[in-house]
């Protein structure tokens, strides 16, 4: 009887607290400013510059994008990018691609690890690259079927889909993962 | 003149190779041989980062640029492996922009090998992936120095020892072929020689103990002496690390460091340093017997030797990599425990147990099936290689006994080689298992040499000046970023009067902890100074400065001890009659002596025995004990109930009085007291004035206190009981 009431409590309680509004196609459009940041129009306020920002970088990359002025000041959250139309998309991938900057290794060289540092040598795409990892257990962030490394400067080294990556890569890193 | 630094990303968001220049004014970015930015600094107020995930951006802002800054002008783009030069090209920019002088981009702060161009770790001055082997060498050198006379005099002992127990092999080869297969001697003659070496035999045996327990009872001095002398190395240095070099590191860390790391080493010095000589010598020692016996033989034996050392050389390499593993898998077990069992009353007010058994389970079950690889691993390849090395013996009896029955040697030398045999075996082991125990050592070895050789941000002038801190405080063009390319704090210009006390008001986030922090010098300023009485801060006795600063913060520690411990810790040698005395003027006394042990009363743990409240008075007390010339007060007053807030805001009263205080309260109340009241806004002082003058102006201030009084107004409201 008791979690009955309670049931019934929740559900009341959720509507209110539970939800939030997001802004969509018909409430927000985006457009380049002649300086070249992304400014937008959200329910009916003009932007001249606004900053996006991922809340689940991770696990929703595409979606809860938060709209944001340069001072971080939310102006509204974007529940899902593939609502919007394809030009708004471009834009809206255009400065996430600026804010979040992951280059995609897809092969590795050689990792070395000494006294507790881990020495990477890595291909992306074409270009070599080199970078270091203090402590990997620390800095390894686990998404999908891959993972991130993040070096001693702050760089993150994206792995799309750890099974695509040769497999002479794999057991070159292999050792190291937990 | 031209100064220039690398980026590297192009504007289609590729890894590139860039050049950012600042030439006669003009600042440009070169990809390649395209140029795809340039403007002159005429009508620029600044050049700023902004930095994102994994890369940031440069950025000029024109005069009067709007607040959301959407007239400035992109640059460029960099990932964060040119964050540093980048914000130090944005320093030397902006000096030029506010002063039209010129100055170079200091490479001084760049963490950046030479020799691989790798980026150091964190407060790391080495590059590890570079370092030589003679470096972990000399570090050891230098633990062990002090100790080395002890060290070599007990390593005498050892050999002596060994050199002893080696003689029994060549006295029982004696017995053998002087006196049990000597036909020509009488039957008497060979007893009685058989007894001179029996008795023989035992001298060297007890010698041997002798020597033994000399050089133990050396060695147990010395490994104690080592070990402490390591641990207080290691603790010294980190009481002296700077504020911001202390908090890049968790506590666990460190701890692990005075405790694991060093006695890691004090072990390999006491038990590997002192034996290192013994083997060595023990080995050729042993090898020239076995080469006077027999060359074939000792060559039987020596030649799968280096086949297994090799083997073991590679095994070493992948039982590290597994054991590291297996080290990882006990780390993320503990970290599940220690999380579960720090946060057990959550995990049951969730009632969450399910799900916390089942997360420790899964850690547990990858653990033990680590550990149970590994010791499989181990089970299967230690017997093996202890079987190859040893496979010559087997050879040595075939091609021993064909030699005895050949006259080439007499059982007595073959059973004296076979004795040896045991010996060789030993240093030889010893070594094949050395680069696994080094490689420990260097672990551990780094770790400690990096608090130890880490350089002070905040370090004593070569000379510095007796602290004396009265008279009026000066705060002239004080700039400070944490990171040196993000400004926290921007041109900061006030003068306090001595015995004034200013109240610092802003949002959460504005700068003013950051202010404070630099007052009492826990960081140095990236540009302008502080002065008291006209020296400045930097160029006084950093430990005799702080001794004249007293601060009470919102989080108060305490030390597990008494009640009177805590007061006293501010002045050490103060008597009970002034500890009274501060608690009184705390309000702290009326409380203490309502605990069963008045101020004898253990606070426990972090003082977790006592309310917020009370721990807040104690620490009070502990402020007014020290009599400070400057007096902190970091929202010395939040988060407590009215009445205990009533009580405190009477101590803080008394113990302002007189001295020059600064006082951070968001409850802008509780800055009634404040002379003079300062605005931050942004890093910027905003306002300054006294509390009508501020209201009067109608600006940041005068919203915040609105704002405070609509809430108050609300939360009345709300609490209000219902007629």
């Amino acid at each position: 009887m008791n979690d009955r009431i309670i049931d019934e409590e929740r559900q009341i309680i959720a509507p209110e607290t539970l939800s939030t509004e997001y802004v969509n196609a018909d409430s927000c459009a985006f457009h380049k400013s002649d300086k070249g940041f992304l400014a937008a129009e959200i329910n009916g306020e003009k932007y001249d510059r606004v900053v996006l920002l991922r809340a689940l970088p991770l696990t929703f990359p595409d979606e809860y994008i938060c709209i944001t002025d340069v001072e971080r000041k939310e102006l509204g959250i974007i529940e899902k990018i593939s609502d919007f139309s394809p030009e708004q998309q471009e834009l809206i991938n255009d400065e996430l691609s600026k804010r979040y900057f992951s280059p995609v290794i897809t092969e590795i060289k050689s990792v070395k690890e000494k006294f507790g540092n881990f020495y990477f040598d890595v291909m992306l795409g074409d270009i070599k690259r080199n970078f270091t990892v203090k402590d990997l257990t620390k800095n390894i962030r686990y998404h999908g079927e891959g993972f991130d490394l993040i070096d001693v400067d702050g760089n993150r080294y994206r792995i799309i889909d750890y099974n695509g990556i040769p497999a002479k890569s794999r057991r070159k890193l292999e050792p190291y993962l937990y | 003149m031209r100064t220039s630094v690398s980026f590297d990303i192009d504007p289609g968001g590729n890894i590139c190779s860039g050049s950012l220049i600042a030439e006669n004014g003009v600042i440009s970015a070169v990809c390649g041989s395209e140029t795809f930015f340039t403007s002159s600094l005429d009508g620029i107020e600044e050049i700023v980062i902004r930095t994102y995930v994994g890369c940031g951006t440069v950025e000029l802002v024109p005069r009067l640029s709007p607040d959301d800054k959407s007239d400035s002008l992109e640059i460029c783009r960099f990932s964060m492996a040119c964050v540093e030069q980048v914000g130090e090209f944005c320093k030397v920019v902006n000096h030029y922009i506010e002063t039209g002088e010129e100055t170079e981009v200091s490479t001084a702060g760049f963490r950046v090998c030479p020799k691989c161009g790798r980026h150091y770790a964190k407060g790391m001055n080495t590059c590890l992936f570079c370092v030589e082997k003679s470096y972990l060498a000399k570090k050891l050198y230098s633990i062990a120095k002090p100790h080395m006379g002890a060290l070599l005099f007990a390593g005498f002992f050892v050999i002596l020892a060994s050199v002893c127990s080696s003689l029994v092999p060549v006295l029982n080869a004696r017995i053998v072929d002087n006196y049990l297969y000597n036909e020509a001697m009488t039957p008497d003659a060979r007893i009685k020689g058989v007894i001179i070496t029996a008795c023989a035999l035992a001298g060297v045996q007890i010698l041997s103990k002798i020597f033994d327990m000399i050089s133990k009872r050396r060695a147990n001095k010395v490994s104690g002496d080592l070990s402490n002398d390591l641990r207080v190395m290691v603790y010294d240095k980190i009481q002296r690390l700077s504020a911001s070099s202390i908090s890049q590191k968790t506590s666990g860390d460190l701890m692990k460091r005075v405790t694991r790391d060093t006695e890691k080493v004090k072990n390999f010095i006491t038990e590997q340093g002192m034996y290192a000589l013994e083997k060595l010598l023990m080995f050729v020692v042993i090898l020239v017997i076995l080469l006077r016996i027999s060359p074939l033989l000792t060559f039987i034996v020596l030649a799968p030797i280096p086949f297994v050392t090799f083997a073991i050389y590679k095994f070493w390499s992948t039982v590290k990599v597994r054991y590291q593993r297996q080290w990882r898998c006990e780390s993320r077990e503990s970290s599940i425990l220690h999380d579960i069992v720090k946060g057990i009353r959550v995990v049951k007010t969730f009632g969450s147990e399910d799900r916390e058994i089942a997360k420790f389970s899964a850690a547990s079950k990858k653990l033990a099936d680590v550990c149970v690889s590994n010791e499989h691993m181990w089970a299967v390849a230690f017997p093996l290689l202890g079987f190859f090395m040893g496979i010559g013996e087997f050879f040595v009896l075939y091609f021993g006994g064909r030699m005895v029955i050949n006259s080439t040697i007499s059982i007595g030398e073959l059973l004296e080689f076979n004795l040896f045999l045991a010996y060789i075996y030993q240093p030889l082991r010893w070594m094949s298992s050395l680069p696994q125990r080094l490689g420990d050592l260097s672990a551990s070895l780094v770790k400690i040499f990096e608090i130890i050789d880490e350089k002070d941000d905040v370090e004593d002038a070569a000379s510095p000046k007796p602290a004396k801190l009265d008279g009026d405080i000066v705060i002239s063009s004080l700039s400070f970023g944490y990171k040196a390319y993000e400004p926290v704090l921007h041109d900061i210009n006030l003068t306090v009067k001595q015995g004034e006390m200013i109240g610092l008001v802003g949002h959460s986030g504005a700068g003013k902890s950051t202010l404070i922090n630099l007052i009492m010098r826990l960081y140095d300023a990236d540009s302008g100074s502080i002065t008291i009485g006209g020296t400045d801060i930097r160029d006084m006795e950093q430990q005799k400065f702080r001794e004249q600063i007293g601060v009470v913060f919102q989080e108060n520690f305490l030390f597990t001890g008494s009640v009177y411990d805590n007061i006293a810790y501010a002045r050490p040698e103060a008597q009970p009659s002034e500890i009274v005395a501060a608690a009184k003027a705390a309000n702290a006394h009326e409380f203490i002596m309502a605990l069963p042990d008045g101020y004898n009363t253990i606070v426990g743990e972090d003082g977790h025995n006592l309310s917020g409240g009370e721990r807040q008075r104690i620490s009070i007390a502990r402020a007014v004990l020290r009599n400070p010339a400057i007096l902190i007060l970091d929202e010395a007053t939040s988060a407590l109930d009215p009445e205990t807030e009533e009580q405190i805001q009477q101590a803080l009263a008394r113990l302002v009085k007189g001295r020059t205080t600064f006082a951070i309260a968001h409850r802008l109340s509780t800055l009634r007291n404040a002379n003079r009241l300062v605005v931050i806004e942004k890093g910027r002082i905003a306002e300054t004035g006294s509390h009508r003058e501020l209201i009067e102006s109608g600006g940041i201030y005068s919203r915040l206190v609105n704002t405070q009084l609509e809430t108050s107004k609300l939360t009345n409201d709300e609490t209000a009981p219902v007629a």
